[in-house]
């Protein structure tokens, strides 16, 4: 009796173990995959490193020194010695407002008439004009501004600077670099391409051509033939993973202050998701064209748009907030940003791990009844 | 290939039952038995149960047992030799006498209420009547009925005979001197590969010409190359006396072309897809509006609603011809016209095509069908991008050598002509190292 | 030349007929961008109207309550713990419960009362480092503001400087007015590209690519009809987009409307000069839907919707300066916000005329060479 039961089992390993060659070989030797899996993930990646940033340097800003003191220029002095402004001085507002309109600088800022001697009284006012065509980078604009007219200040006329100063900080991210989030959201379009699009698109096209139902009528169950499927593009995923990681420190120098078993177990559940998701899509529409599109759609879109990657979710209307509860993207994200940046803090892991396990579970449920629907 | 790798893999562990879905659809007769033979072994030697389905009647006639389904309904189920039997003693040939040819007599037998069936074969049309005295008295040889012949009894006894078929032209092709087509010595290289090698033949007006070879021969290239499709390496290709890689412009205003898969719009209507093609041939005004009304009736496609897509088979094929002809080519082109095609689809295409040819239009057809070769007026078999016989039906069939009683068919011929090629390359091979 | 015409005429009605006649891709080509405009509108959007913060004050008094006020009386900061250790905060923002922690000192409302100054620690959640600065931002802007108020209240003068920030263009410098008018570019260059990239893989895989060539069609004819049905989608999604923007969104529109259509216009060409391209070199639908998500990607992450062009590196600023879409959203945003006309657009529109002229260019001449 028991030989009989690991008998059955070895042949059950056997088939899994020749699916999963099967496809592993079918996807290698595909260009398509290899394009989708290898070349858009490494295009992403220096896109995303070398190209995203939402770090505000060297803004073009036009001066207009209309007060002449040496404490205007005390002011203006500032604003050269930052990092983030490349000062422009300007004779008059009509230049200066020539110049914003033709964009050739991103806002200006005027030093009035008699500056010096309203500031020792307390009530001088700097004007700063930005474009608003750009209303983050105008805002960062206005920080950075506040900060060195306020700096000035407190320097010069302690006194009168205002009771409360404060003194702020950036908790994970001391250096403002947005590299630090853009590389983990990066993990999350990278696995969402390889689990959810290239499966969803390979799979169609099997369905298109007919090889998927010849695997109906041979003895595969159905449990088998969606692992068959499932771990080549999970190991492609991992793939994925990797060169994203060792890119995101050893190129781009995130730090990774969580664990590596924590960051790879949640990868690992979230490429799950993606996947399952992949397949899902894939047996619904069984077309590749539309397939691909409504991958597009429901994943990789919301993915980037959605997720936290970029956009803050807490301030978006409520609707759409709910709608973001039902993202997998959304836990990938919190759990990746915590671990990549905060390190294993589990009350955030725990909780949005927990809720990626259960999308495994639901789609593997609906999967396996589908499967078995047809196989019967 | 494809289906030979197919039928390996499902066998790599032996089943019980083997399940074969239009296996030969598209195979040409060599890969066709040697797929037969593979089945044939099994059956034998692994006591292995096969169900196949086909609308190709030689192949059924090889099954031990036959269910011949029309309309969703079984008409029969039964061993072959019993359908053969329903046309025994009916079963009859008849030669035609110059200058008529097979086809002609042949569509002047199905006219006639006293015929069930006729087509031609080896040289003669072979028919099957309601009564033999009525054969006899028109001097048809009795000859030993085949399973085609059961079958299309067995089909009479529900469905009427078709009538449609009869195309008329509103302005048939002008006579001319001259072959229609030209081609000699046409060569087309892929880079090292040499696909079509020194290819000639002439085509004359009003004639059916067959292009015939396996798979791989070359037929498809020589074909895309004829059509325009393909630009030639070296040769000469003459169309209608235009030299198609000067003028191809000219050369593709006389023609007409239905790709293998009755390339249609499937998301627009019949009357949309016509109202396109009358377009694109430059149509205009009161010669469109009677072109399209033309195709409309002569080709039964006044009742086809809907996407193109959605229609029958059958429906496809005669709006892909009507497409082709909006334009009153003097010559048309076929790519496989009839694969997969059911026998009385069969029949009623090959009668409009001979229609067509009858008033003058020139047909170019490619066909893995050996017996539709014997609607042709001349044919040539090809193979590895060489033609390897040529002529008219019979003059091929001759090739084939004489096994006993029975009269080569042009599949033996095929068959032999194509062996005999391949065997003196490998001998040349085996010379040269 | 007239045949030529009524050719192409007949190619487009086909093209046309063919894409709308089905319910299916006629919804496919208009709800997805409904959708995304209005989901993207809302969400896609830097500004922070919520912020949950956690706040730790280590000794009570006049001016504490005060400046706590202040904060709540925002409507944008939210308290959600009030805590009485550095873990219970620290764990307030490790949890991500708060985006911002507010930490009074001891002495806190004792300094102030005295004339003395007193400094109060802010926290932000640096995960997402961008949203974290603007929430410092704004509390900056709240603190600054209590000062003010302080000071004037208590006969302490006014501070030395005040910084007046006015915004052009967008005066309350909301993300949603320079996003929407993005997304026209945006959303029609996805379709338009993958439409036309398709068109005649779609016919080869349907084997009417023989059948079209064996008609007296030339291929530049050929490639007409591809275009012009896809230049009219195109230009109905555009529409649609901006229909949304000002309809639902209502986002002042500054410019003119002419303007803003010859410049969608121009990157409509340049948008199916690229997919006829692409189209010409695939074989079959794949090859097509892959060459133009390898070219998507770089478009639309460098087109300056979502980070700055000028925040990228030179090299790839170089590369920006080919990619279409870059230039569509500047027209675009310029246009709507700016009420830019077309000499203030001239640096935009030549380089997307120059795109256009291109790629179908390179396309007509693939067309005639490679379509056998």
């Amino acid at each position: 009796m028991r030989a009989e039961v690991s008998d059955a089992a070895h042949a059950r390993l056997a088939r899994v173990r020749t699916l999963v060659r099967k496809e592993w070989r079918q996807m290698i030797r595909d260009p398509a995959s290899i394009a989708m899996g290898v070349v858009l993930p490494v295009i992403l990646i220096l896109l995303f490193g070398y190209g995203l940033s939402l770090d505000v340097k060297n803004v073009p800003l036009a001066v207009l020194d209309q007060d002449g003191s040496a404490l205007a220029r005390g002011l203006i002095g500032g604003l050269q010695l930052s990092p983030y402004f490349q000062p422009r001085p300007v004779a008059s507002l009509r230049a200066a407002e020539a110049l914003l309109a033709a964009r050739r600088v991103d806002g200006i800022l005027t030093v009035p008439q008699q500056f010096a001697r309203r500031a020792r009284a307390g009530g001088a006012v700097v004007q700063l004009v930005v474009s608003g065509t750009d209303a983050n980078t105008a805002r960062i604009i206005e920080a950075y501004v506040n900060g060195v007219v306020a700096a000035w200040a407190a320097r010069e006329a302690p006194a009168l600077a205002g009771p409360v100063r404060v003194q702020s900080r950036l908790w994970f991210n001391e250096a403002n670099d947005s590299r630090y989030f853009l590389v983990p959201g990066l993990i999350v379009l990278v696995m969402t391409l390889i689990g959810a699009f290239l499966t969803a698109m390979v799979v169609a096209r099997e369905w298109e051509r007919g090889t998927f139902e010849a695997l109906f009528v041979t003895p595969v169950r159905a449990a088998e033939i969606l692992l068959g499927k499932t771990l080549p593009y999970f190991a492609l995923g991992m793939v994925g993973l990797v060169l994203c990681v060792l890119a995101g420190r050893f190129l781009f120098h995130v730090p990774v202050r969580g664990s590596l078993a924590v960051l790879l177990l949640g990868s690992m559940l979230y490429m799950l998701v993606a996947v399952g998701i992949g397949l899902l899509i894939s047996s619904a529409v069984k077309n590749q064209l539309v397939a691909s599109q409504v991958t597009l759609l429901a994943t990789f879109m919301p993915a980037f748009m959605l997720s936290g990657l970029l956009f803050d979710l807490r301030s978006m209307p409520a609707p759409i907030r709910a709608l973001t509860y039902v993202l997998p993207a959304r836990y990938f994200v919190a759990l990746l940003q915590t671990t990549f940046l905060a390190g294993d803090i589990w009350s955030v892991i725990v909780p949005n791990a927990l809720a990626l396990l259960a999308m495994v579970a639901v789609i593997a449920l609906v999967l396996g009844a589908i499967t078995r629907k047809r196989l019967a | 290939m494809k289906q030979k790798l197919g039928l390996a893999c499902t066998l790599v562990r032996p089943p019980q039952l083997l399940v074969l879905d239009e296996p030969t659809v598209g195979v040409d007769p060599l890969s066709r038995r040697e797929l037969w033979q593979i089945v044939r072994h099994l059956v034998r030697e692994q006591a292995l149960t096969v169900l196949m389905s086909t609308a190709y009647l030689d192949e059924a006639e090889r099954a031990d047992r036959v269910v011949v389904l029309q309309g969703g309904r079984v008409l029969a189920e039964d061993a072959p030799e019993s359908i053969t039997r329903l046309a025994a003693g009916r079963a009859f040939a008849l030669r035609p006498v110059a200058p008529d040819n097979a086809r002609r007599l042949q569509a002047r037998l199905l006219a006639s209420d006293a015929l069930i069936d006729a087509v031609p074969d080896a040289g003669a049309v072979r028919s099957v009547w309601r009564q033999a005295e009525s054969a006899l008295a028109a001097g048809a040889a009795a000859v030993t009925p085949r399973f085609e012949d059961g079958f299309m009894v067995l089909l009479r006894r529900t469905l009427a005979p078709e009538m449609h078929g009869e195309i008329v032209l509103a302005h048939p092709p002008a006579a001319s001197s001259g072959p229609v087509i030209e081609v000699a010595d046409l060569l087309k290289r892929f880079g090292a590969f040499t696909a079509v090698d020194r290819v000639s033949f002439r085509v004359a007006r009003g004639e059916i010409f067959g292009l015939l070879g396996p798979n791989g021969a070359g037929k498809t290239t020589t074909f895309r190359m004829l059509c325009g499709l393909l630009t030639p390496s070296a040769g000469v290709l003459r169309i209608g006396g235009v030299d198609v890689r000067a003028a191809g412009d000219a050369a593709r205003a006389q023609l007409g072309y239905v790709a293998q898969k009755f390339s249609l719009y499937g998301p627009l209507s019949a009357r949309e897809n016509l109202e396109f093609f009358a377009s694109a041939y430059g149509l205009r005004g009161a010669r469109r509006r009677a072109r399209i009304d033309w195709a409309l009736r002569q080709f039964e496609l006044m009742q086809a609603d809907g996407a193109a897509a959605d229609l029958p088979g059958g429906f496809k094929q005669r709006l892909a011809m009507a497409a082709a002809l909006l334009h009153e080519p003097r010559i048309l082109f076929l790519d496989e016209p009839t694969s997969g095609a059911d026998p009385l689809a069969r029949r009623a295409f090959w009668r409009r095509i001979a229609a067509l040819a009858d008033q003058g239009v020139t047909v170019v057809v490619t066909t893995h069908f050996m017996q539709e070769a014997e609607y042709c007026d001349h044919i040539v078999i090809m193979d590895a991008g060489r033609v390897l016989a040529q002529g008219t039906p019979a003059e091929v069939r001759a090739r084939a050598p004489r096994e006993g009683e029975r009269d080569p068919t042009m599949e033996d011929a095929f068959i032999a002509v194509v062996e005999q090629a391949r065997a003196a390359e490998t001998a040349v091979v085996a010379g040269a190292a | 030349m007239l045949a030529a015409l009524l050719r192409i005429a007949a190619l487009t009605r086909k093209e046309l007929l063919a894409v709308l006649k089905d319910r299916r891709t006629r919804l496919s080509l208009l709800v997805p961008v409904l959708v995304q405009t209005l989901v993207f509108g809302y969400a896609a959007s830097y500004d922070l109207n919520r912020v949950p913060y956690v706040l730790w004050s280590r000794g009570a008094g006049e001016a504490a309550t005060a400046l706590v006020a202040r904060f709540d009386g925002t409507g944008i900061f939210r308290r959600v713990a009030t805590v009485s250790s550095e873990p219970a905060l620290r764990a307030a923002i490790d949890s991500r419960r708060a985006l911002l922690a507010l930490e009074l000192p001891p002495d806190f409302s004792r300094r102030l009362a005295a004339g003395h100054p007193a400094t109060v620690q802010l926290i932000a959640d640096g995960r997402n480092s961008n949203t974290a600065s603007t929430a410092l931002g704004y509390a900056q802007a709240v603190i600054g503001s209590f000062n003010a108020s302080w000071q004037a209240a208590h006969g302490q003068g006014a501070p030395p400087v005040r910084l007046s920030t006015r915004a052009w263009y967008n005066p309350n410098l909301l993300t949603r007015w320079d996003m929407i008018p993005g997304l026209i570019g945006t959303l029609t260059l996805l379709q338009t590209l993958l439409l036309t990239a398709m068109s005649v893989a779609r016919e080869r895989e349907q084997g009417t690519f023989d059948q079209l060539l064996v008609t007296p069609f030339r291929p530049v004819e050929i490639m007409a009809g591809k275009a012009l049905p896809a230049m009219l989608i195109g230009l109905a999604q555009a529409s649609g987009v901006l229909l949304v923007a000002q309809l639902w969104f209502r986002i002042p529109f500054e410019g003119s409307f002419a303007v803003l259509y010859g410049g969608i216009i121009v990157f409509v060409l340049a948008a199916v000069g690229i997919g006829l391209v692409v189209s010409a070199l695939s074989y079959s639908m794949q090859q097509a839907m892959l060459y133009s998500f390898v070219l998507l990607m770089p478009f639309t992450l460098l087109s300056g919707l979502t980070t700055p062009i000028a925040n990228m590196p030179r090299a790839l600023q170089y590369f920006t300066r080919i990619n279409p879409l870059r230039y569509a959203i500047e027209i675009a945003q310029r246009v709507y916000l700016e009420g830019a006309g077309l000499k203030l657009l001239l640096p935009d529109l030549w380089p997307l005329a120059l795109i256009a002229a291109v790629t179908l260019s390179a396309a007509s001449w693939l067309f005639r060479h490679r379509l056998q």
